[in-house]
């Protein structure tokens, strides 16, 4: 069969003889399969800095307040790249510290979230008498988790991860329960009609169909976890993690060293949802639909 | 042979804080081998009675007996072909076809072997890796109903199944039906909309009126096999039903 690029189809003024073809192989341009997502972050990064940079021209002039100007973040940030100490610490070390964190916490919410969650769905009784519970945690907001942490756990790491698992978790239940239990009727029925038992409708047809559900939940629950760092190395007692950095910066006034905090922050959350959950998200559309 | 016995069936709107009789005393036998086809307006219960039929509804009142014995719920014996698409999206054509004999314990070539002996049937073979979502809904309703058709079940439960196939591949479908009804001996209850259709197929038609829904009408085709759309019998019982018992008008 023919290849031709996709552009040549779509081409109004030389491609329309191609359309007398039945089927056609095509290849998209791998340029600007990359190229155009980018553009698209890159645009709205711009729009993020021209209104920083307003609002930060605003606090300097008006206001009167040292306000860290984009350029200044960026120039602080290389810096901190090629190697100024933060507290003591590299910058890498200080995100290595809060990834770890938020990978233990997360692995931890993921884990206990699904099975919960498929707990759950598993009976309507269930969904009812336990589901308002999970309703109330979601609730409480990240600061909220502070002495409860504190109270189980006391100060250090292990009330930190404590903190994050506990933010993502209610989202991951709600989304694996609800995906389960909002299985369409029809695809239950057809299962039965075959012969199918409870076990094997669970695992083949409710499961399944709860999987977008299920992804949704995590993507939330990784968004809640990867907030709540700052709140949650408030009680770190080890001087180590972007939240703690923000924190320190606050007391000592160093505003910069906190904006290129927030920006890390940011950007890797940026980089976690974009890289690892729109691939996983479009396997799993893949395979599902 | 299946007995309906003074089935009647109501739905409560909890919002409107009412309740509808969808079916009222509903009397029905079908014979083992019979090939029978209901139609009716739109509303008027043909859904809700296949179900109760099929095991995943129970009628309020009266009873459903299969060959003496109560139906308690769904099983492979009683095929049923969804009036909406019911094919797994998460499975291509074949796998769909396959899981009931996979559920079945039945071996793994074997399963290969039917699965695609019903599909070429249904005339999708070149879209066997197709995912649902990659087919019309003409197709998706004849890979439902080879999926159905794979388990080989004694009763077959067809609702509406051709509705969204163009006029020659009904036919067809039609023709295939037939034969494998006649081959493989199986009691078919089918629902449509379509009395040329119904015509066409069954031993015997029933009429179903809505508000409530009742079957006030029973026809016995006794055209003999293979009838045409336009030899005067056909004609003749098309104009008794549109015309004098006023099908679809109740
Ligand atoms: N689950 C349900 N809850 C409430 N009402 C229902 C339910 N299922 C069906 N009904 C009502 O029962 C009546 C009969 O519905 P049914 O689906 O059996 O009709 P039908 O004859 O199959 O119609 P169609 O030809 O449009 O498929 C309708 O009035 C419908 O509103
Ligand atoms: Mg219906």
């Amino acid at each position: 069969m023919k290849v031709i690029p996709l552009s040549d189809m779509r081409d109004k003024k030389e491609g329309v003889s191609n359309y007398e073809m039945l089927e056609f192989d095509f290849k998209e341009s791998k340029i600007k399969k990359i190229a155009n997502p980018a553009l698209y972050v890159i645009i709205s990064m711009a729009i993020v800095f021209i209104i920083w940079y307003f609002v930060a021209q605003w606090g300097i002039h008006i206001r009167g307040v040292p306000f860290p100007t984009p350029m200044e973040t960026l120039y602080r940030l290389s810096s901190m790249l090629q190697g100024e100490a933060l507290y003591g610490r590299t910058i890498f070390e200080h995100l290595y510290a809060s990834l770890m964190r938020w990978c233990v916490g997360f692995s931890i919410a993921v884990i206990s979230g699904i099975l919960m969650g498929l707990f759950l769905g598993s009976s309507e009784m269930l969904q009812k008498t336990i589901m308002p519970v999970i309703y109330v945690i979601q609730l409480i907001p990240g600061l909220a988790w502070i002495p409860i942490a504190l109270l189980i756990f006391g100060l250090g790491n292990t009330s930190t991860i404590f903190m994050i698992a506990a933010t993502a978790f209610a989202p991951i239940v709600i989304n694996t329960s609800g995906g389960i239990r909002a299985a369409p009727t029809v695809y239950v029925r057809a299962a039965r009609m075959m012969g199918a038992g409870k076990a094997t409708i669970f695992l083949r047809v409710m499961l399944p169909s709860a999987a977008l559900s299920i992804i949704n939940g995590l993507r939330i629950g990784l968004a809640n976890g990867w907030r709540v760092l700052i709140a949650a190395e408030m009680i770190v007692g080890v001087g180590l993690g972007l939240g703690y950095s923000i924190i320190q910066a606050r007391w000592s006034l160093d505003f910069e060293a906190a904006f290129v905090s927030i920006l890390v922050i940011s950007i890797i959350g940026l980089l976690i949802e974009k890289t690892l959950f729109s691939v996983l998200e479009k396997k799993v559309a893949e395979q599902l639909t | 042979m299946l007995e309906v016995k003074n089935v009647s069936k109501a739905y409560i709107d909890k919002n409107r804080g009412r309740g509808m009789v969808a079916l009222r005393n509903i009397n029905l036998t079908v014979e083992k081998n019979e090939f029978v086809c209901i139609i009716g307006p739109s509303g008027c219960g043909k859904t809700t009675l296949l179900h109760m039929i099929a095991g995943f509804e129970k009628q309020d009142v009266g009873s459903i007996l299969l060959n003496g014995k109560g139906v308690t719920g769904p099983s492979p014996d009683k095929g049923v072909v969804f009036q909406e698409s019911s094919l797994f999206p998460w499975m291509n054509v074949l796998d769909n076809v396959k899981f009931g004999l996979k559920v079945q314990g039945i071996a793994a070539d074997k399963q290969e072997e039917i699965a695609r002996k019903y599909i070429e049937l249904v005339g999708l073979r070149s879209f066997e890796h197709a995912k649902p979502h990659e087919l019309s809904g003409g197709m998706k309703q004849k890979a439902a109903i080879a999926r159905t058709l794979a388990l080989d079940p004694e009763m077959l439960l067809m609702d509406e199944p051709f509705a969204s196939q163009d006029e020659q591949t009904r036919q067809r479908l039609d023709n295939e039906l037939l034969n494998i009804w006649k081959k493989d001996m199986k009691t078919v209850i089918f629902v449509t909309h379509n009395i040329e259709e119904a015509i066409l197929l069954a031993d015997r038609i029933l009429v179903m009126a809505s508000r409530p829904g009742e079957i006030y009408w029973e026809e016995q085709v006794k055209i003999p096999r293979p009838r045409y759309l336009f030899s005067e019998e056909v004609v003749e019982l098309r104009k008794k039903l549109l015309e004098d018992i006023g099908c679809c008008h109740r």
